[in-house]
């Protein structure tokens, strides 16, 4: 069985906002969530610049979530919210409303709280972890002791009772694409009726930025003030860090027909590939990335010409700009089509929400063909040689968009690529 | 919700057209790798739960002291540093041990499959991964860290604990610059498809035993969908990690360690909880048309996995046993023609009461006999279903059941649960059942497969 897979909820928790509408709304206008930021308790940690979701927000619009004594991460408490909000935009309120339900959702690196670790080993002065054993009372709840990686597909289906499978993928950058991929061909075969799909994550804590850091991915550059995620631009200078999540649902053509649901588009394609090149960079002609593209697209039976625009992976990064740029070359190339796509990259406004990443940016995209807006590309002032495409500078663009595709990359050279189709029935 | 691994495909494959009872479609697996603490290769694992001999020993890590982890299934050390050597040298920075693991397991499947396999091309591989959530990022580092905190003139270490903390992290001398790749969920996917040169349709899973299940699902999907031609499936993980060992003390699941000799006693009356363990399984899948065409011989036939969350109390033993029932019942097993069910058999109070209470509620009395592998390695996470289905080429071979390890006093349920000696029985079909410590539960389901 092959069925016709549409987006029929959306829920997003991010710096731009707490909600999708005003996601959406920020990056039709521009607006960046990316601002001063201070790793909590370090002063002269060396990256400066963030975009970090509203706590006080966050708490008084989500209390249970937000609840600190509740044992759960903060990117699965975004998470959580995420898809709260995106099952109620799809009408779905409890077990029944549609047949059979799942979830598939991307994560990343867990949190690891340095305190409970250095309690742990640090207070009797002994090289040893015995004390993680016996000092119960020094360990946060709420720590990596008790949450696990999958704990937010875990929580989403006991939360809504959603019984059909609960999966949790690890893609890096591009897990919630894959989550997203996966969900998306468990409906087209008929295995389910819809599914919960999306990422959250949080990195924006000391191990992972720091790790991040001493890999030189996050921009210490603190000469373009708040206009630092500079895709495409010659003056880029490496990802911004971000935190959030963001939920779509999925759901067989006849199931949201035949509840009334609204629908917003048709998910038509996926396409996963691997460069098998290095751990931290991307093949240097774009193999991968052209791979994925051209999969999703022949997995949606949509030609290359087809296609309106892109949300580009577009980190900032100067190994994935240019190299992001030939592989959309390279897959767009007859009739030198790619001069017609309308590419926007949104992490110059979200930051990079690393595992969640694919999930507002396929938000953006489902938006983006429903509305006939493509989002800009911020702060690209002087654009790279290299970088030679139509990216939407600095303001957003009123278009048809029939036919779009989103693009998630990862570390260890994981690629993934949705095809986002307007509805019709 | 069960899911339909060997779905039919379009493309019928190369069948011998002589043999009408051969499905082309068939998921068939054609190379097994294994790296675990009964040794290299799905014999040495066989070999054991045959003798029951576990591999299961005292408990040693130089970071971790503790005398409240009194086992483990560590992968013996000089297979340790074979894995370690199948690595090349510069992907080797990048990786932690069960990494390494994956990737001498994936090696020697692959190795099994045949030198025909290797003319697939790499954009028509699929790799697909079950990953143990790692906290590498905990372990040295932090060990460092303390390093630090000790030279450090305050009075009390621990005093000012951000700025230890800060300045550790922020030394690069101190840190391993690659701490967060290694940290990373996908990163045995990384370096396998970069070893094993793997380029086509790809996922990882991160969710104790039921990452296996997932990648199994997702492999499948893509043979039959053909957006591969041949996929490899890696399990891998350990337990042996700080905050992992700590949460599972203190959940109460791990065994005091009281009978030595046979420290993890699955259904047994006298169980105290479980031994945790380590290691990787590597399965070469493909379709049974293109193993025939060149030449492969197939091991075992995938029928299918189902796998539940843990929603809420009506998803217990009764619901299981209702899915993993629909999953015989698509696939025509019913549970009288099963040949064996490998049991999950944590041994701890709990899961082993509720285990056997979806058995009771799955088999009645069909008298199909139960056995358990978990005695002899351990509880593996990620790696745990495939090491299951690595076991099944040995029971249809051998035409016999391997007892439950130390099983004394079973429950008397009506449950065949084999004690003692092996069952003599021909063995067609096997389902294993799992479940997770995350709220998953799941069941894979295989068959003899057919040789034409």
């Amino acid at each position: 069985m092959s069925r016709r897979v549409v987006v029929t909820g959306l829920g997003a928790v991010c710096g731009l906002g707490l909600d999708w509408q005003t996601m959406w709304e920020g990056l039709t206008a521009g607006r960046s969530a990316i601002r001063a930021w201070q790793l909590p308790g370090v002063e002269d940690f060396p990256v400066r610049y963030a975009a970090p979701v509203d706590d006080a927000g966050f708490a008084a619009r989500y209390g249970a979530e937000a609840d600190p004594d509740r044992p759960l991460e903060r990117r699965a408490r975004f998470g959580l919210a995420a898809a709260a909000q995106a099952l109620a935009d799809a009408g779905i309120d409890g077990p029944g409303t549609v047949g059979r339900i799942g979830t598939a959702v991307g994560s990343g690196v867990p949190e690891r709280d340095p305190y409970e670790l250095l309690h742990a080993i640090g207070e009797d002065g002994q090289p040893g972890w015995q004390t993680l054993f016996g000092r119960r009372d020094r360990l946060d709840r709420a720590s990596g002791l008790f949450c696990t990686n999958d704990a937010l597909a875990a929580g989403i289906a006991a939360r809504h009772r959603l019984r059909g499978p609960a999966l949790n993928f690890s893609t890096a950058c591009a897990g919630a694409t894959h989550a997203v991929g996966h969900g998306f061909r468990m409906i087209r075969r008929g295995e389910v009726d819809a599914m919960v799909v999306g990422g959250a994550d949080s990195v924006l804590n000391l191990p992972t930025m720091t790790g991040l850091h001493l890999l030189g991915a996050p921009s210490t550059s603190e000469l373009f003030g708040d206009r630092l995620c500079r895709a495409f631009d010659r003056d880029r200078s490496g990802l911004v860090a971000a935190e959030g999540a963001a939920m779509v649902v999925l759901e067989s053509e006849e199931s949201a027909r035949r509840r009334g649901a609204t629908i917003y588009a048709e998910l038509a394609g996926f396409g996963s590939s691997l460069d098998a090149y290095q751990v931290t960079a991307p093949h240097p002609e774009g193999h991968g990335a052209a791979l994925a593209m051209s999969r999703a697209l022949a997995d949606g039976q949509v030609a290359p010409d087809a296609v309106d625009s892109i949300n580009a992976h577009g980190t900032s990064t100067p190994l994935n700009d240019p190299i992001e740029t030939r592989a959309i070359k390279d897959v767009f190339a007859a009739g030198a089509h790619y001069r017609k796509l309308a590419v926007t990259a949104n992490k110059t406004m979200l930051g990079h929400l690393i595992a969640a990443a694919g999930a507002p940016e396929l938000i953006a995209t489902v938006l983006s063909v429903r509305d006939g807006i493509v989002p800009p590309t911020l702060n690209l002032e002087n654009p790279d040689p290299a970088c030679d495409l139509d990216y939407v500078p600095e303001k957003a663009r009123y278009q048809e968009v029939s036919v779009a595709v989103s693009n998630s990359f990862g570390f260890g050279g994981l690629n993934a690529s949705l095809v986002v189709r307007g509805y019709e029935h | 919700m069960s899911t339909d691994i060997a779905s039919r495909g379009d493309d019928a494959g190369l069948a011998p057209a002589s043999d009408p009872s051969f499905d082309p479609d068939a998921v068939v697996v054609t190379g097994i790798g294994a790296v675990l603490p009964t040794g290299r290769g799905p014999e040495a694992l066989w070999t054991a739960w045959r003798e029951a001999r576990p591999a299961l020993t005292p408990y040693q890590d130089p970071y971790v002291r503790t005398k409240k982890i009194t086992h483990f299934g560590h992968v013996p050390a000089d297979l340790q540093q074979l894995s370690r050597d199948s690595v090349p040298h510069k992907l080797r920075k990048f990786g932690t041990g069960f990494t390494f693991d994956a990737v001498l397991a994936a090696e020697d499947a692959m190795r099994q499959a045949g030198e025909s396999w290797q003319a697939i091309p790499e954009e028509r591989r699929g790799l697909y991964v079950a990953q143990d959530d790692s906290t590498e990022l905990s372990v040295a580092a932090f060990h460092k860290a303390l390093d630090r905190a000790r030279t450090d003139t305050s009075p009390q270490v621990g005093a000012d604990l951000t700025r230890v903390v800060a300045e550790a992290f922020g030394n690069a001398a101190t840190f391993n610059p690659f701490t967060v790749i290694r940290a990373l969920n996908n990163n045995t996917l990384a370096l396998v498809s970069i070893a094993q040169r793997f380029r086509g349709d790809c996922a990882a899973f991160v969710q104790d035993a039921g990452a296996a299940l997932g990648a199994l699902q997702r492999a499948a999907f893509s043979l039959r969908q053909g957006d591969c031609d041949t996929a490899l499936v890696v399990g891998a993980g350990s337990y042996n990690e700080p905050l992992k060992l700590a949460a599972q003390y203190r959940a109460g699941n791990l065994t005091a360690g009281d009978h030595d000799a046979a420290p993890l006693r699955s259904f047994d009356a006298g169980r105290d909880g479980t031994v945790l363990a380590e290691g990787a399984v590597a399965l070469v899948l493909e379709r049974a048309g293109d193993a025939a065409a060149r030449g492969a011989r197939p091991l075992v036939e995938v029928l299918g996995a189902a796998l539940r969350p843990a929603v809420d109390s009506g998803v217990g033993p009764a619901a299981l046993a209702e899915s993993a029932r629909g999953l015989m019942a698509a696939h025509g097993v019913m549970p009288d023609s099963l040949g064996a069910v490998l049991a999950d058999g944590k041994g701890t109070v709990h899961h082993d009461a509720a285990e056997a209470e979806l058995l009771r509620a799955l088999l009645k009395d069909s008298g199909v006999p139960v056995s358990s592998v978990r005695p002899v390695v351990g509880t593996l996470g990620a790696a745990g279903p495939l090491a299951e289905l690595a076991l099944a080429p040995s029971l249809f071979a051998a035409g016999e059941l391997p007892p439950i390890a130390h099983l004394a006093t079973p429950p008397d349920d009506g449950t065949d649960f084999v004690t003692g000696t092996a069952r003599k029985r021909r063995i067609d079909s096997v389902l294993s059942l799992h479940s997770s410590f995350n709220g998953f539960a799941g069941a894979l389901l295989a068959k003899r497969p057919h040789l034409v």
